[in-house]
């Protein structure tokens, strides 16, 4: 197994609505616990930043790495804005890792962030959209749930997947939300409470949607071979996929297989020397309940068409064969957009060190993450060694 | 969607791949020898849902139902006009409509006005 680089520290803010906060101060929140888990570092050791944000259209604001350098005395090194939809944040990840293994820098810093809250639901709705085909899609008024329900009354169509296995989903994440802190929404629900929450596009309702939520996430990342310079508890990444698929979910043979996860996750076991036996836990982009079940297919936790029937056995439940987003999720722990990759960084990295309480996942050697943008359009994965 | 009203999509002369949205160059091959596909006006129900949230442009048509149609070897999504999501199963028949081409010119910047929709058929 080839470390490709070293997770020195994490550092999240509290994911919710953060109306006392804006971007800029969520970035800073979240780098001071990265930077309190650090050691022997000086700040000029940090050799470029990459910032995932998804839409300037809830603050009027690009250019993130500019400010993330300014507020945290880094100047004058440059900075790049990752943009991927709700892939930016592994997209940011990716590059910090494929730079230090360039060798151009020892130390670099990533980031995700999103500040939503300010905007109404209408508003949100349309700044996703923008991930969409304008031609086809944004024209005919198709939103983002709409689309993923799409995905759902297909699957339920060809599989027997039901609205019940949706609201499992949701059901399971908000459980092991109620016992991470730091998440949006930390508190249980039940089945009837899912199937009776107001449709947002059917099948697909409120509580199956992840929330609108303001956040940031940010990691140190560093060679390999300094990791245990700068950090006392490092973790790796071993391997990683980067995959795409049309903007456009009418263009595909299957709207209810995301080849692009199922390509980036093979990808990264193949990088890695593992396979999805292998993986004990994971966080995957359940922006919406059925995509969690879609994930776990392409991750090669359940056979095709039977991600519902993996739920149904409890076997993504914490304890069972494979811990499924035992942060909460997207659903539960929330989705800053540009922030999520690196949300579920924080999350793996903290469960392979053994510092997740109460929802700590027993035993796990490697954590998977799936971040995507779009309808699984761009996908960037990678898993993370002890 | 082209001037007559019709919808189309592009087939490529060399490879024989089809595509939709129309686009000046063949994905698949890379030629540029295209020639214009007019889509079937009949077709059939891959995926559906019923939209109740919506951008600004569309919150005053919620709930409104949405489909992505097969119309021969293409899919396309659209909104499903006077059709209510009980009404809808993966593989219902549907038939292609175009607004009128003066309606069209009218309301080019609106968005919240498509150029097609689908009805079902039985």
């Amino acid at each position: 197994m080839r470390k490709l680089a070293a997770v020195a520290s994490v550092g999240m803010s509290k994911i919710g609505k953060r109306t006392e906060l804006n971007g800029r101060e969520l970035i800073v929140e979240a780098f001071l616990e990265a930077w309190r888990e650090c050691r022997n570092i000086d700040r000029r050791e940090i050799g470029a930043i990459y910032v995932g944000s998804q839409s300037e259209t809830y603050e009027h604001q690009i250019m993130y790495g500019s400010i993330v350098a300014d507020w945290l005395g880094l100047l004058p090194k440059g900075s790049v804005r990752v943009e991927g939809c709700a892939a930016a944040g592994a997209l940011a990840l990716r590059l910090g890792v494929i730079d230090v293994l360039s060798g151009l820098n020892d130390v670099v810093l990533v980031c995700g962030l999103e500040k939503m809250s300010l905007r109404t639901t209408s508003q949100v709705t349309d700044a996703l959209m923008a991930a969409s085909d304008l031609a086809l899609e944004q024209y005919n008024g198709l939103t983002f749930p709409s689309i993923y329900a799409m995905m759902a009354t297909a699957h339920m169509a060809k599989y027997g997947s039901r609205e019940e296995d949706l609201a499992d989903v949701a059901v399971k994440n908000h459980k092991n939300a109620y016992h991470n802190p730091k998440a949006h929404l930390q508190k249980l629900i039940s089945r009837d409470e899912v199937l009776r929450s107001k449709v947002v596009a059917w099948p697909l309702k409120l509580y199956d949607s992840s929330p609108i939520s303001d956040g940031a996430a940010v990691a140190i990342i560093t060679r390999p071979e300094l990791a245990k310079k700068y950090s006392a508890s490092p973790t790796y990444v071993i391997g990683m996929g980067h995959k795409g698929d049309t903007i456009g979910l009418y263009e595909r043979d299957d709207v209810c297989w995301p080849s692009a996860v199922s390509e980036a996750c093979r990808e990264a076991y193949s990088m890695a020397g593992i396979e999805a036996d292998d993986v004990s836990l994971a966080e995957v982009h359940d922006a919406f309940t059925i995509n969690e079940i879609l994930n776990c297919e392409a991750a090669g936790f359940a056979r095709r068409g039977e991600g519902h029937v993996l739920l149904r056995e409890g076997q993504t439940e914490i304890g069972g064969k494979v811990a499924v987003n035992p942060s909460g999720g997207l659903k539960a722990r929330g989705h800053p957009v540009g922030a999520t990759g690196l949300c579920q960084l924080y999350e793996l990295h903290n469960q392979l060190l053994g510092k997740s309480g109460q929802r700590q996942v027993p035993g796990a050697r490697f954590g998977l993450a799936i971040n995507e943008g779009g309808s699984n359009s761009i996908v960037a994965t990678h898993i993370i060694s002890n | 969607m082209n001037e007559e009203g019709k919808l189309t999509g592009v087939s490529c002369k060399s490879c024989r791949a089809t595509m939709s949205p129309p686009r000046p160059v063949c994905s698949r091959c890379l030629s540029t020898d295209l020639e214009w596909l007019e889509l079937p006006k009949v077709g059939r129900i891959v995926a559906f849902s019923e939209i109740h949230v919506a951008n600004d442009a569309f919150q005053s048509s919620v709930p409104y139902v949405v489909a992505i149609a097969e119309l021969g070897e293409i899919k396309v999504p659209g909104i499903v006009k006077g059709a209510e999501i009980g009404q809808l199963r993966v593989g219902s028949n549907i038939r292609v409509e175009t607004r009128e081409a003066s309606a069209r010119e009218s309301s080019t910047n609106d968005l919240s006005q498509p150029a097609y929709w689908f009805r079902l058929v039985s």
